[in-house]
């Protein structure tokens, strides 16, 4: 047998080294995973007069893939939007209702300033009834509330609608519900 | 011990840790990956179990021009893979409940663009995409099946644009008969399971058979074959094989050519059971699969039956360097380096093996 000969044994390491650092930043990069998790809210009213708001609190805790990595979760994104009418009875009617608009804001617990989530415009309200409607949050809000969304998992979201264009605005039930997809990539 | 006692002593401690391997616990898919259904997951996953199938099946061969000798050599390389824009997405398939818009009213949003009545399957990303996009549904009822159909979210992916395969660490065995075989075994401890692959490549030179090249000695023919065995303990196992042709032609500076071709295919399943479901998790799934807690189960398959291959080597004293670029579903480029450690017997014995001159 040859014997060894060392100088290409060098540049073998070397080569194979090479290659191997090289595998080994892409896969670094592919150690984190990011999944969508779907939060629904409800939104009631009793005997209210619009204008005027409801407030959902939302606790991620009671979401296990939340919970379960909170301290793994590297980013926590607002991404969409959907919100719909469950249920409209007062005046205006479901038929002939429709609101200018209908914001959406989000407010961490322990703090006063809301976040703009969304806005609907010009709701007509047979158009919601039970059929989602959907809006990206802007990235600047998202980039804006995603480190708050990932060290505070419990937060308010307040509906606020505006007087309606027609009827007194004036509702013994308001039933409206939002869901509301995060991007949470978890470091595995 | 005579040739047969040798040959199942090597089986048996080839074989041995497969038996090991498949003793431990199934792999439990923790409640964050509760998002996938069997359908999603073998979409999600297929382009890179596509990758790890044509990482397998690269560097078989870098010549077909094999030494009538004895010869030991080590060679490592590294196969990437180019992920095309095709292997980016996959239909993915929404709740049953989805069909029938007395249960359920739906629609998503792409690029601003909202798609009513979403149902059957959508496009998502796969393990190689961008940003999925969640699928917004509205019970109908307040009871019954419909209060379960509600909006679903899926699997990102990581964006990626090329991804390296399996790095092959191979021991090469050549014989005098032109023969060459390519061992590989990797195995990868991982907690309580592990991963273990071997692989076994053979190349023939056929064109002395065949009466080819024979006032060219430096261009060579030869057929291959290999057979890859992965085990991924209680929860993935897959055989695949290659199966091809390839010519090359050196020259007396170290340097040479070649090309090829390769079917290859892979079969086997993957199989995780759910970690119990949280009774008290605020979320529960639209897909009755993931209420149900039902295993994940798939077919560990390949995008890629077919490539074509061109390449060269150097070879400077015992070191060879080959580089090679292959057309397949998911495109490859392979470089690595072989170290030839010894060889004997033969025509000649003091050097080690050239690119070899002998018809």
């Amino acid at each position: 047998m040859n014997k060894i000969m060392f100088r290409g044994l060098l540049a073998a390491a070397v080569v194979a080294t090479t290659l191997i650092i090289n595998a080994c930043s892409v896969v670094d990069s592919l150690d984190t995973f990011t999944m969508q998790l779907p939060i629904n809210m409800e939104f009631s009213w009793r005997n209210r007069q619009a204008p005027d708001t409801t407030v959902d609190f939302v606790n991620l805790m009671e979401y296990s893939v939340y919970r379960d990595n909170m301290d793994d979760i590297q980013s926590a994104k607002l991404y969409q939007v959907a919100y719909w009418m469950d249920t409209l009875v007062g005046n205006p009617s479901i038929e002939n209702a429709e609101f200018a608009f209908v914001e959406f804001y989000i407010r961490f617990q322990g703090e006063q300033q809301q976040h703009l989530l969304g806005r609907y415009e010009n709701v007509v309200v047979k158009d919601y009834y039970k059929r989602p409607h959907i809006i990206t949050v802007p990235d600047d809000i998202a980039l804006l509330v995603s480190e708050a969304v990932r060290t505070k998992p419990q937060f308010d979201v307040i509906q606020r609608y505006s007087l309606p264009k027609n009827g007194t605005g004036f509702f013994p039930q308001l039933e409206a519900r939002v869901d509301l997809a995060i991007r949470l990539e978890v470091k595995l | 011990m005579n040739y047969h006692h040798r040959i199942a002593a090597l089986a048996a401690v080839v074989l041995l840790p497969f038996g090991w391997a498949s003793a431990q616990p199934p792999l439990e898919v923790e409640r964050e990956f509760n998002i996938f259904t069997s359908q999603s997951a073998a979409g999600y996953f297929k382009p890179l179990l596509t990758t790890l199938q044509e990482g397998f099946a690269s560097n078989i061969y870098h010549t077909a021009n094999y030494a009538p000798k004895w010869s030991i050599g080590l060679d490592l390389s590294s196969p990437w893979m180019v992920i095309p824009e095709s292997h980016k997405t996959f239909s993915a398939q929404l709740p049953d409940c989805y069909s029938d818009p007395r249960l359920a009213q739906t629609a998503d949003m792409r690029s601003g663009t909202t798609t009513r009545g979403i149902k059957g399957t959508v496009v998502q990303p796969t393990y190689y995409g961008t940003i999925a996009t969640p699928a917004f549904s509205v019970p109908q009822q307040g009871s019954g099946e419909a209060v379960f159909c509600k909006t679903v979210g899926f699997a990102e992916g990581h964006d990626v644009g090329i991804m390296p395969g399996l790095p092959n660490i191979q021991l090469i065995v050549g014989a005098p008969t032109r023969t060459e075989l390519r061992i590989r075994v990797v195995p990868v401890p991982e907690g309580e399971r592990s991963i273990l692959y071997l692989g076994f490549g053979l190349a023939q030179q056929v064109n002395q058979w065949m009466k080819l090249f024979t006032d060219d000695p430096t261009m060579a023919l030869a057929a291959s074959f290999s057979l890859h065995l992965f085990d991924w303990s209680s929860t993935a196992s897959a055989t695949g094989i290659t199966a091809g042709v390839h010519y090359s032609k050196s020259w007396g500076s170290g340097l040479s050519v070649m090309g090829g071709t390769q079917f290859e295919t892979i079969s086997g399943d993957f199989t995780a059971v759910r970690e119990p479901l949280d009774p008290s998790d605020a979320q529960v799934s639209a897909y009755e699969e993931i209420r149900r807690n039902d295993p994940i189960t798939m077919p560990f398959e390949s995008l890629n039956s077919f490539r074509v291959v061109a390449g060269g080597s150097y070879r400077t004293s015992v070191v060879e360097f080959h580089l090679d670029a292959a057309v397949a579903a998911q495109p490859v480029l392979s470089a690595g380096i072989t170290f030839w450690l010894a060889q004997w017997g033969g025509e000649t014995s003091a050097t080690p093996p050239t690119p070899s001159t002998e018809p």
